[in-house]
């Protein structure tokens, strides 16, 4: 029988036939350590008092959760990551530079046919690069520090294919979306999603980071994409080849999704324990929102700033809403600045950040919300309390519904407002 | 490497939340009032009657949810010589590889709480009361890290994997 993509490529790396279930030792192309969990793997790493051993061209260290610094704490954990990148050689981006995983991908650090780690949840955003990556904890990125090697188990495969195409004013946050409420959030347990089908072939790679980077919030263990010709010349354009790795035709997979794509209206993830509590965003459209945020690794590229861009130029967000924006990195910022889109959103009133984390998540310390406030945000997750206060909605949605409630003050469908400009147009 | 004693029997989705009973636990929270309380909220007797050699049974998606590597170590101090499942949330599962307790994946609606059970990891085969249980056998790289009490200790004493 034939094997899925995750299969080859940890069959390429281990040097062994893998199969779902298997354990098997793998040579890592990759490492990713940032600032959240990178000071307790060097932690680790310095008390174990092991070698280093791993090709410093291979790993990174980011700064991009605690920017600016924002506590002594964070602050020294800063000093300890630079004091590392530069005894060990290894190339650090700081505070500034971006998202890990936006800095990742483009600058090529890992393309098709990697297998790829890192100690952060969203690695699996490099799936969308025909890259296997997979979230570690600081112990195993010590140990492959020492090794350049990790023992992984094979996962299964769910294969979700995105059928048709998509309408106006729906993107790929909201198929993302979808797609997470379809699974469940523990559906994806130890699971590989492999994601394709015509609408994810019609989508830019930038779209499809969005995609990959969800994958974990169904509890799978990755996500990835074949790589097609945009892909290709993405990782082209970011100084890689790569070898692709495609699944073979008679592949048995765990499960088998189809995503209709055409008839979707654009979605909301609304505020419980679980970010698979999907709806058309019509179901809460009038509700007063404080805060709206686009940015993060799931939603911060060149795209999701310029939509928010296409529809607020020549408008004023409504009274009482803080709007923030924070490019996903430097290279975002810029072109954004170049195509006019940061300058429409600062006429507008909203409020630029540096590329950073930004209002993802309350211990990046900044955008902390308080009681009984509510939130549109382009993140990836909303559980209770994770830009503060407990007692403050956060709702999850595209950054075209996230701009559109921003100028609503309300929960807004996008659609709207874009019908709006395409008559005003004509 | 053979691994036997008495089930501890558990259903599904047991979170790593009930692993360590203290959802929020305060920040002076001590590994042994952890592990005092572990399992609390489902067998409040469990970590006074558990011995060392023990081994948890469980059902579906043991060990649900989030990272704390803690609810992998408090079985560990405890004394569990291993968790037997049908399946583990996929943190967990790595977590107790690392920390050198064994996590098998099988089918285990045959063993009852109570049962003596006898568990080869290498050989891919734990023998119960009721007959015999077949799982895919840990390769000994990774029996070698559990042998060792995990992933760091496991370096510490052999520099590498075998190649
Ligand atoms: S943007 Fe949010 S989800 Fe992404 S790495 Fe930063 S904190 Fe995590």
């Amino acid at each position: 029988m034939g094997q899925t993509i995750v299969e080859k490529i940890l069959s390429a790396h281990s040097g062994t036939e893998a199969r779902a279930g298997d354990l098997v030792v793998a040579k890592i192309d990759y490492l990713m350590a940032g600032d959240a969990k990178g000071p307790k793997a060097l932690d680790i790493f310095k008390e174990a008092n092991l070698p280093f051993r791993l090709d410093p061209k291979k790993t990174d260290i980011i700064i991009d959760h605690f920017v600016p610094a924002f506590d002594v704490r964070w602050a020294n954990d800063h000093v300890k990551l630079r004091e590392f990148a530069s005894e060990r050689g290894v190339n650090l981006f700081d505070a500034g530079s971006g998202v890990c995983h936006t800095i990742v991908t483009e600058e090529g650090r890992v393309g098709p046919g990697d297998l790829a780690v890192g100690g952060d949840s969203h690695v699996c955003t490099y799936g969308a690069l025909n890259t296997m990556a997979v979230a570690v904890e600081s112990g195993e990125t010590a140990s492959v520090f020492a090794t350049g090697r990790l023992w992984f188990k094979v996962p299964q495969t769910i294969r979700a294919d995105f059928e048709g195409s998509l309408p106006e004013g729906v993107f790929a946050k909201d198929l993302a979306l979808y797609l997470a409420e379809e699974i469940g959030l523990n559906g994806g347990n130890y699971r590989a999603i492999e994601y394709g089908g015509p609408a994810l072939a019609a989508l830019s790679v930038e779209s499809r980071f969005t995609i990959a980077n969800m994958a974990v919030d169904t509890g799978a263990k990755t996500g990835i994409m074949e790589a097609d010709s945009k892909t290709i010349e993405w990782a082209r354009a970011a100084g890689r080849e790569g070898t692709p790795v495609s699944p073979d035709p008679d592949v048995a997979y765990d499960r088998t999704i189809r995503l209709a794509v055409t008839s979707l209206e654009p979605a909301i993830a609304a505020p419980t324990p679980t970010t698979d509590n999907v709806f058309p965003v019509g179901e809460f459209t009038g509700l007063p929102v404080h805060q709206v945020y686009v940015g993060t690794c799931t939603n911060g590229r060149l795209e999701d700033i310029e939509i928010a861009a296409r529809i607020l130029r020549g408008r004023k967000i409504a009274p009482g809403v803080r709007f923030y924006i924070a490019p996903a990195s430097r290279r975002v910022q810029d072109a954004a600045e170049r195509s006019g889109a940061i300058r429409a959103l600062n006429e507008a009133g909203a409020v630029l950040l540096p590329p950073s984390c930004g209002p993802c998540v309350s211990m990046t310390g900044n955008g902390i919300v308080g009681d009984g406030e509510r939130v549109v945000s382009t993140a990836n997750r909303n559980f209770p309390g994770r830009l503060g206060s407990r007692k403050a909605e956060i709702y999850l949605g595209s950054p075209a519904t996230a701009a559109a409630s921003a100028l609503a003050g309300r929960i807004a469908d996008p659609r709207e407002i874009l019908a709006e400009m395409a008559g005003a147009a004509q | 490497m053979i691994l036997a004693g008495r089930a501890f029997r558990f259903g599904d989705n047991v979170s790593t939340d009930v692993h360590l009973s203290v959802k929020y636990r305060p920040p002076n929270t001590t590994l042994t009032d952890l592990t005092r309380d572990a399992f609390k909220d489902i067998d409040p007797a469990f970590s006074a009657s558990v011995r060392r050699g023990d081994l948890v049974v469980a059902g579906e998606n043991f060990g649900l949810v989030s990272s704390r590597a803690d609810a992998a170590v408090v079985l560990r101090e405890l004394g569990v010589s291993c968790v037997l499942a049908k399946s583990f949330g996929h943190m967990f599962y790595r977590n107790a590889i690392n920390m050198g307790l064994p996590v098998i994946e099988c089918d285990t609606g045959s063993i009852s709480a109570g049962d003596e059970v006898e568990v080869d990891p290498g050989a891919g085969v734990a023998q119960t009361g009721g007959g015999e249980i077949r799982f895919s056998p840990y390769p000994p790289s990774l029996l070698n890290i559990i042998a060792a009490g995990g992933l760091i200790s496991f370096l510490q004493k052999e520099g590498d994997y075998p190649s």
